[in-house]
């Protein structure tokens, strides 16, 4: 069985959604800006790049910027 | 306790812990993404599927090299820590160890699992901020080490 359960605290994402929209948005930017030998590696570095986008967009407290 | 998810037709499957947000189909190409349970730390440790064509003259290890290139080239304070070779599904496949930096400043690390499958490239990678790293570095490797790949998929 899948679990599709949304786990809500403070520092969760406030929906599901609000993740995928940026992890759409990033998934889009991925296939719009990776040209020729880019595309042949396309699915690691788009690993990484939503892995990176969907952490941040659901992660809790923002650090501090200087 | 443990949630096997199986995406890409069932071709493709990954056990995640029964706790983690489990989400299929997010976009193109991501048949599955699974979030930990979050906490304070601001950014949340994560595994992402992706399932993508390869050329089909390229080999596994030059989609590596060319995957190496491009992190190097397009992450922030990209550093390649440790790239094992090993097997899924009896595939010639590596796992990939780095640091890195997101755009909003934090320390990630990363592993990823990449297996090349008759021109389908697969990869499941884990984010998990470095100063977490010591205390979930066996949840995600488990769930690296539980991607499968069906005999016969893609037909």
């Amino acid at each position: 069985m899948i679990d599709l359960q949304v786990y809500g605290s403070a520092f969760a994402c406030r929906t599901v959604a609000e993740g995928l929209g940026r992890l759409t948005t990033v998934a889009g930017g991925t296939v719009d800006t990776l040209t020729g030998a880019r595309d042949t590696v396309q699915s690691s570095w788009t690993g990484t790049q939503v892995g990176a986008a969907i952490g941040t967009a659901c992660g809790g407290r923002r650090p501090a910027r200087s | 306790m443990t949630t096997l998810v199986s995406v890409a037709n069932g071709g493709v499957g990954l056990v995640v812990p029964a706790d983690w947000e489990t989400t299929l189909d997010g976009a193109p190409g991501i048949p599955v993404a699974a979030m930990a349970p979050p906490t304070p730390t601001p950014f949340r440790t994560n595994v992402v599927v992706t399932v993508g064509d390869v050329p089909a003259a390229m080999t596994s290890r030059e989609w590596q090299a060319g995957t190496d290139l491009l992190l190097t080239e397009s992450l922030e304070q990209y550093q390649l820590l440790d790239l094992e070779h090993v097997t899924v599904a009896g595939l010639e496949a590596v796992r990939r160890l780095a640091h890195h930096v997101t755009d909003e400043g934090i320390a990630v690390t990363m592993q990823q699992w990449a297996v090349l499958v008759e021109g389908h490239g697969v990869t499941l990678t884990a984010t998990v901020p470095t100063v977490d790293f010591p205390v979930l570095a066996r949840a995600v490797d488990a769930i690296g080490r539980s991607l499968s790949v069906d005999e016969g998929w893609p037909q």
